[in-house]
């Protein structure tokens, strides 16, 4: 009467996929008798092999077929083995591995060997960190619509650099005898976009060093020229600075 | 050579910014140079950071250049950064990937013939973590597909093209006594990426299908 097992240990994982199959086991084998591959006994690792087999259907461990396979394949190999060689006598002649055992086996050993400097290679790129910005470099430049406090802050940074202190009476400009209007601006600012197709943000005045005066015109003209749809500014994705371009 | 400083430092500053691998050609183009003048100044920058000897390093990569972890902080940063750790692979995903990468391209049929074992699910599982994927079919009766590795894999395992891998010892080489015995695993996980739409695999990966 057979007794139903408690449980049964599968030789594979859940898809069916296996991990460990009979050249695994018969590696384990050779590795036990403590001898070179080349002077493995057939007879015993065959023997072996059936045991292993014997001992895991006791213990209720499910095998695939390739381990039957596996196990008259060795059969097999050993009956041939064993047929009488012509001129050849021995009563107790131990044939060693066929070598496309051999081969086989050492083929999987190199694999094996492989992956566990994979493994190594796994484990230490594992603990190898990027850093997690965003900041994505593309092949082509990524330049976004500006926004009003950032064109704002622009000007200001200009302002700031602006040595005088003092207090400017802005009237001038409103009465057209101030050096620099909205208008001209307006008509500089078109002139060279008519040229070059874009202008840089310091390309916007005309001196080095642009006197406050000179910076509120360019920038109410930078606004007129946004409002009559004539040009648009962009900022650079990654730098953050600013362009003026044709519609 | 002012102007070389100042490029070399832009280029610098460009690999800094960004997290994921630049390519050459990219890095060239912002900068304004050559290529060969953009390779030039980056094995000189790969160099700097290796005699540095600090906490990152240089590193070319899958075809580009990016800023990574110094590995002798491996150990400690993956015990620091805990959540952010990269799982590692299974012994048997491995060995079968090994396969792939040194064999490729490679049928189903014999890579079930090098590991004794049918390697169905595992090649599905590797497809699904983008490892390994079809690189066309062999030109045999059934015309099988053959599989290969992705640029995914470059990337896993920090290498910046295939002749990067170890090269496999040739096992005859060695005494018996090198041999190291490992311990059978009884299970193993093919655990297939959740959001992997397997409809994508070739037929013979499918579930049911026969080999």
């Amino acid at each position: 009467m057979s007794q139903t097992p408690e449980f049964i240990v599968r030789w594979q994982n859940q898809d069916g996929g296996l991990t460990e199959g009979p050249l695994t086991v018969l590696w384990s084998l050779i590795d036990s008798y403590k001898v070179d591959i080349f002077e493995v006994s057939l007879s015993r690792i065959t023997s072996d092999f059936i045991q292993f087999l014997r001992t895991s259907q006791s213990l209720s461990i499910e095998l695939t077929s390739e381990f039957a396979v596996m196990a008259s394949h060795l059969v097999y190999l050993k009956s041939k083995a064993l047929l009488p060689d012509p001129g050849f006598e021995e009563e107790d002649y131990d044939p060693p591995l066929p070598k496309e055992l051999v081969d086989k086996l050492l083929e999987h050993k190199k694999f094996q060997m492989a992956g566990q400097r994979l493994a190594e290679l796994d484990r230490l790129t594992a603990g190898m960190f990027t850093r997690e910005t965003n900041q994505v470099l593309d092949e082509t430049e990524v330049w976004l619509d500006v926004s009003l406090v950032d064109l704002i802050s622009a000007f200001n940074s200009i302002l700031e650099q602006e040595s005088s202190n003092e207090i400017e009476d802005l009237l001038p400009i409103y009465e057209g005898v101030a050096q620099y209007s909205v208008e001209d601006k307006m008509a500089y600012l078109q002139g060279l976009l008519e040229k070059t197709g874009e202008i840089h943000f310091m390309d916007l005045f005309e001196t080095e060093k642009p006197e406050k005066k000179e910076i509120v015109a360019a920038f109410l003209a930078v606004l007129e020229v946004v409002k009559i749809r004539v040009c648009k500014v962009l900022q650079h994705a990654v730098f953050g600075e600013i362009k003026i371009v044709k519609v | 050579m002012e102007e070389r400083t100042y490029t070399k430092g832009l280029l610098e500053a460009l690999l800094f910014l960004s997290s994921d691998p630049i390519k050459l050609s990219a890095l060239a183009k912002s900068a304004g140079i050559e290529k060969t003048e953009a390779r030039e100044l980056l094995d000189e920058l790969i160099l700097d950071y290796e005699e540095k000897e600090g906490g990152f390093l240089l590193r070319e990569i899958a075809g580009g250049y990016q800023f990574i972890t110094n590995q002798k902080y491996s150990e400690i940063l993956a015990h620091i950064f805990k959540d952010k750790k990269r799982e590692t692979l299974s012994r048997g995903t491995l060995d079968t990937l090994a396969i792939i990468a040194y064999k490729q391209p490679i049928t189903l049929t014999e890579l079930d013939e090098i590991r004794g074992v049918s390697s169905r699910a595992m090649v599905a599982s590797l497809m699904s973590k983008k490892l390994v994927k079809a690189v066309g079919q062999k030109e045999v009766p059934g015309r099988p597909t053959l599989y290969g590795t992705t640029n995914e894999f470059l990337l896993h395992f920090g290498l910046s093209k295939l002749t990067d891998l170890p090269t496999p010892v040739e096992v005859k080489e060695l005494k018996f006594e090198e041999f190291t015995p490992e311990s059978i695993i009884v299970t193993d996980e093919t655990e297939m990426n959740p959001d992997f739409d397997k409809s994508t695999l070739p037929a013979e990966l499918q579930e049911g299908s026969y080999e």
